[in-house]
């Protein structure tokens, strides 16, 4: 998987580039507009990070010509700026996700995921990790054979986790996915640790093996630790 | 280019000099006119009686005359028969009159020139006497007329310029006395700057004009300096805000990258400042939506929202943070009472005011939401907390941003101190207002009206 990332902010681009190459995609880093767009002519890219503001040439103009060029690859876009005109503008330009610095880089990490998956159906119908099983359609979650009851919220919850299995969570993806808010002004922070704590009451505290974690300042994530 | 003084008290007393000027031109002319008319007629009438004295006499005496003599007071005649002069009086020849009379049967008057340059009335009439036709003429001297109307004229041109300077002079000394506050309060505006705000206008009669004028232009610097202190005191509170997780990350940074830091006391630090981080960008969020003025850009996208919608939302997403202090969230939430507006934007004036609920009740107290219409048949939003209550003097206050009752309990509940302003803001932008009653130790209301969409139906 390549991905292109521009951004002409030297100690994000680097931060950004060893993030994504830890993850084991193929980075091509770009600090100008112009390079940018002759890059993303020149060679195959499986998905575009760009930043809206640029020398030389704007991020918004860099999508839109390249749409207008028939190059479909998928984008997501890094700005400073959040007023709602701008996510608005970034969106009709032809970018296909939007996201607001300072960002977390686990957050950028489980959108590019999210789109490099998309037009892949998911067709999984369960979702695993140990002797943990998530029935989707019926909405089941059971470990070692036993029924786990959870709330609605608490299963959401656990999907996302699941669906992120290796990477960690932040919560600004257990935001969106899970609560459905756009902003980012009201923190939900002790909704989700009141929510983690419970899921986690459920979930691990029966068993000898500890499989939700949390990492300090970054989020979550699931794996198997016995300690 | 027309003429046009720079002062206004210039241009007051210019325009009264000239007004005065063109009445008094207009009544020295008409005054003039009447005096002459009236003095001419009156020398014509005296003419006439002199004529008829001059006649009777001719026509009782002998028509050769031959004194010349005055008759009576008449001292200037003259008679003719036919062409011929027969007799005048010595003071008619002496000024030098004519001696040839005209022949007219009815009286009539005329004025005469003499050689000497002076002007005369003349009466003059013809008359059948004895067979002969005897014309008569009598004159009478102009000059003391002329006199008094040269005098005349001579009063109304020197006089009406002076009047006309008088006017002048007066006019611009009291200009300058009335206008003396406008030049007091520009020299008093120019005064107050940025630096020294709280100067005011001098205001010498409350009552008159400029009183007034002063009284207005005090209130609005007086709202101008408020403004500014409030945007001075905004800048202060929030490089503070912003410094305090600054400090922290470099404290913490610094801490970490110490000789003997070990892995995991790394891992620690990072951890801290990330958090720090979060806080610094949600407080930045926070103060970009506050310092938002395209109001616009936001009402071109609402749409029709059920109240009780954000309403259900918001304590379906906090209810567990009140059940975690065991508090109760008692809900009273009616559909069907739409307004205009963008969801997101009053869900987080709700999100707000509910999470600055629960966290200021105590454990185990009550939290009420309500939707319903108020009596003015506007919507209302109520939040009511069976809380600690807020003092009066921070009513007002609990509004503005990072305003905290208690700075230490709060920060360490993780608020930025601008979910009030916000949702100030936010029911602002919707054309709403809060209001707050509040009785300490009882608890408070937060109460939201918001215009309705539609008419009840």
């Amino acid at each position: 998987m390549r991905i292109l990332v521009v951004e002409d902010e030297h100690k994000v681009a680097q931060a950004v580039r060893s993030g994504f190459e830890r993850e084991g995609y193929d980075v091509t880093v770009a600090e100008t507009g112009e390079d940018a767009f002759f890059l993303a002519q020149s060679e195959p890219f499986d998905l575009i990070v760009l930043d809206r503001m640029l020398p030389g040439r704007d991020g918004l103009q860099i999508i839109s010509t390249l749409r207008t060029r028939s190059i479909l690859t998928p984008v997501i876009m890094l700005t400073a700026k959040d007023a709602l005109p701008d996510r608005v503008a970034g969106l009709d330009a032809g970018a296909d996700d939007y996201l607001v610095k300072p960002f977390a880089f686990a957050e950028l990490a489980a959108r590019s995921r999210a789109l490099l998956r998309r037009g892949r159906m998911d067709s999984s119908k369960s979702l695993k990790i140990a002797d943990v099983e998530m029935d989707l359609a019926s909405h089941r979650v059971t470990r070692g054979g036993q029924v786990l009851h959870l709330t609605a919220r608490e299963f959401k919850l656990l999907e996302v986790l699941l669906r992120n299995l290796g990477s960690v969570v932040p919560r600004e993806l257990l935001v969106r996915e899970v609560w459905k808010e756009t902003g980012r002004t009201d923190s939900l922070d002790n909704v989700i640790d009141v929510h983690i704590a419970r899921l986690r009451k459920k979930l691990d505290d029966p068993f000898p093996v500890k499989l939700l974690h949390t990492v300090r300042g970054l989020g979550f994530h699931l794996e198997e630790r016995t300690e | 280019m027309r003429f046009r003084p720079r002062t206004v008290r210039a241009r007051l007393a210019l325009s009264l000099a000239a007004t005065l000027a063109v009445l008094l031109a207009a009544f020295s002319v008409s005054v003039y006119a009447t005096a002459r008319a009236n003095l001419l007629g009156q020398v014509e009438t005296r003419a006439r009686e002199d004529l008829a004295l001059v006649a009777h006499e001719v026509a009782e005496g002998p028509l050769e005359v031959s004194q010349m003599e005055d008759i009576g007071l008449v001292a200037l005649y003259a008679v003719a028969v036919g062409d011929e002069p027969v007799n005048a009086s010595s003071g008619w020849v002496k000024r030098g009159l004519p001696m040839s009379l005209p022949l007219a049967n009815d009286p009539e008057t005329k004025r005469w020139k003499s050689a000497e340059g002076l002007t005369y009335t003349c009466a003059t009439t013809s008359l059948d006497i004895r067979g002969e036709r005897v014309s008569i003429a009598v004159a009478q001297d102009e000059r003391h007329v002329q006199k008094s109307l040269a005098t005349l004229a001579t009063i109304l041109l020197v006089g009406s310029p002076i009047a006309i300077l008088a006017a002048f002079l007066g006019a611009s000394v009291l200009a300058r006395r009335l206008l003396a506050p406008v030049g007091a309060m520009a020299e008093a505006a120019a005064r107050i700057t940025e630096e020294k705000l709280s100067a005011r206008l001098p205001v010498e009669d409350e009552t008159d004009e400029f009183g007034r004028l002063a009284i207005a232009f005090n209130r609005t610097f007086a709202r101008i300096e408020s403004a500014f202190e409030k945007t001075r005191r905004f800048t202060s509170d929030a490089s503070h805000e912003l410094r305090t997780p600054l400090t922290a990350l470099r404290s913490v940074g610094e801490v970490a990258l110490r000789d003997g830091a070990d892995a995991n006391a790394c891992r620690e630090a990072i951890a801290s400042m990330l958090e720090e981080s979060d806080r610094l960008a949600r407080l930045v969020d926070g103060l970009l939506v506050l310092s938002r003025e395209d109001a616009n850009a936001y009402r071109a996208r609402f749409a029709e929202v059920d109240l009780c919608q954000p309403a259900s939302e918001v304590v379906d997403v906090l209810r567990v943070l009140a059940d975690e202090r065991g508090q109760k969230i008692e809900t009273e939430i009616r559909p069907g009472l739409f307004v205009q507006g963008d969801p997101t934007i009053l869900r987080q004036a709700v999100f707000n005011l509910v999470d600055n609920a629960i966290k200021y009740t105590p454990e185990g107290g009550t939290i009420r939401v309500g939707v319903r219409a108020d009596g003015a048949g506007e919507a209302l939003l109520e939040v009511a907390d069976s809380g600690p209550g807020i003092a009066p003097e921070h009513r007002e206050k609990i509004f503005e941003r990072f305003y905290r009752i208690d700075a230490d309990r709060s920060r360490a509940s993780g608020g930025s101190g601008l979910g009030l302003s916000i949702a100030r803001w936010a029911v602002g932008l919707h054309g709403g207002r809060i209001e707050l009653e509040t009785t300490e130790g009882k608890g408070s209301a937060f109460r939201v009206h918001l215009p309705r969409a539609r008419a009840a139906t």
